[in-house]
């Protein structure tokens, strides 16, 4: 297609980085996954995990321990904070074609994902 | 032709293929590896059968989810909510995993066809941000505060919140496919957020101009709010406040509002995350399936009918709102005749 929005490059600079960030997430989280099944590599077993879910009971799983739920939680992690970068990255095109409030848009938007994520790590 | 279209998707999209592949015979192998003990309350069968179950239903809804630009924890919340037990922070920690990860992987392959206006995309965040954290810090609130009660009084207001949203679906649909393009005014006019794209259906160029930014911002921390409480995202709202508030064709409304979701529910997540709501084995099978049904949708938009897709939901929005407010009276009769006694 042709797209002769000039702030174009800064959409795909944005998209790229989350969707290879978000695909190396995914693959964490699997091997997470089989970890913590075939393995059984938890602090908590995954069978009781999963029966005290159903049951409708809460359960706290203890993520500072490493473990296969830690894995998984990187995977996530790493997906979700892609999106720092790749607002950063795209910030630099949109202030050069003149899109300077937008900018600040974005750059508040990293700064908000970035502060919750150490507010939940500290 | 539909199983053309998919088969071009999969040797379009290597990494697709090779996602579902590895989850699938990862997932396979593990009856291989394992060493499980026979007492167990669950079979390891049952727990592959669970997890694969989840994976495959997750991409199904990822598709929807992308094609109708709703994300999929207004479809997963409530059903769960609705047909589980399972505790309704852990449902609503899930659902926003769920919510935002279709809206993560599609944003790539929308922002490429030109759908989606990342300015628009950033503008409209950062409401969505601030009201999706105060949503979920109040979700925590109201558990602590109410204690069982709460979880029947969330099954209820969803349940009325569901019809509302199905009642927006059927007014709102397809009537504003193409808003006529007026000058903007305002907030709109300085930020100048001003966008065209490919229409590959009208085989030329759509063209648009944003109007009323000021009361969409003021809706999106509304919307966020929301989200960020019930666990559902907020994007079968953003497609409407996008379309009939912004006059942004309802096309790159959908693209947009996934996108958008990504981004407004990045923050609102970890809340859950502190408390110990998120339960990463249940998360993990629906985040893989929400990774590849993303990528799925988000290249069969062009392809699919979005009013088929809109009927179903419609459908499934009306019954899933009559479960959970049936659940909700119930969960409240009997925790007020339990005080009682």
């Amino acid at each position: 297609m042709t797209q002769t929005n000039q702030h174009y490059n800064s959409g795909v600079a944005y998209g790229v980085t989350v969707y290879w960030c978000t695909i190396v997430g995914a693959v964490i989280v699997l091997l997470g996954s089989v970890l913590a099944l075939a393995l059984g590599w938890t602090a908590t077993p995954v069978e009781q995990q999963f029966s005290l879910v159903l049951q409708g009971q809460s359960l706290v799983v203890n993520m500072k321990t490493m473990s296969a739920d830690g894995v998984i939680l990187i995977g996530l992690t790493l997906a979700i904070v892609s999106l720092v970068p790749a607002i950063m990255i795209s910030l630099p095109n949109l202030w050069r074609r003149g899109h300077r409030w937008v900018a600040v848009f974005g750059a508040a938007n990293a700064l908000s994902i970035a502060a919750a994520t150490a507010y939940a790590f500290y | 032709m539909v199983a053309a279209v998919y088969m071009s998707i999969f040797v379009r999209v290597p990494e697709l293929t090779l996602l579902i592949i590895v989850s699938l015979v990862g997932f396979g192998m593990v009856p291989l590896l394992a060493s499980y003990a026979a007492e167990s309350s669950l079979s390891l069968g049952a727990l592959v059968g669970l997890t694969l179950g989840s994976f495959l239903l997750s991409l199904v809804i990822a598709i929807v989810a992308v094609v109708a630009g709703i994300g999929g924890g207004v479809i997963f919340t409530p059903i769960v909510l609705g047909f589980t037990s399972i505790d309704t922070l852990v449902v609503r920690a899930t659902g926003l995993v769920v919510a935002m990860f279709s809206g993560l992987i599609s944003a790539a392959p929308l922002l490429n066809r030109g759908l989606v206006d990342i300015r628009l995309v950033y503008v409209c965040a950062l409401p969505t941000i601030i009201g999706g954290v105060l949503g979920a810090m109040a979700a925590f609130h109201l558990a602590a505060s109410m204690g069982a009660s709460a979880d029947a009084l969330v099954r209820l207001l969803l349940g009325l919140l569901l019809l509302g949203v199905a009642y927006v679906f059927v007014r709102g649909g397809g009537r504003n496919d193409y808003p006529k393009p007026q000058p903007s005014k305002g907030l709109a006019a300085i930020l100048s957020l001003d966008m065209s794209y490919y229409e590959s259906s009208l085989n030329g160029t759509v063209s648009y101009k944003v109007q009323r930014l000021g009361w969409a911002i003021g809706l999106f921390i509304l919307v966020g709010f929301i989200g960020g409480f019930f666990g559902l995202g907020g994007g079968w709202a953003m497609v409407p406040v996008l379309n009939l508030v912004m006059a942004v064709p309802l096309k790159a409304a959908a693209a947009s509002s996934g996108v958008l979701l990504a981004l407004g529910n990045a923050a609102a997540i970890w809340p859950y995350i502190v408390y110990g709501a998120l339960v990463p084995m249940l998360v993990a099978p629906w985040m893989l399936g929400q990774v590849a049904g993303g990528i799925l949708g988000a290249h069969l938009l062009a392809h699919v009918k979005v009013k088929v897709v809109r009927r179903l939901l419609i459908t499934m929005l009306l019954l899933t709102a009559i479960k959970l407010i049936h659940r909700g009276i119930d969960g409240l009769t009997a925790a007020e005749v339990g005080l009682m006694l």
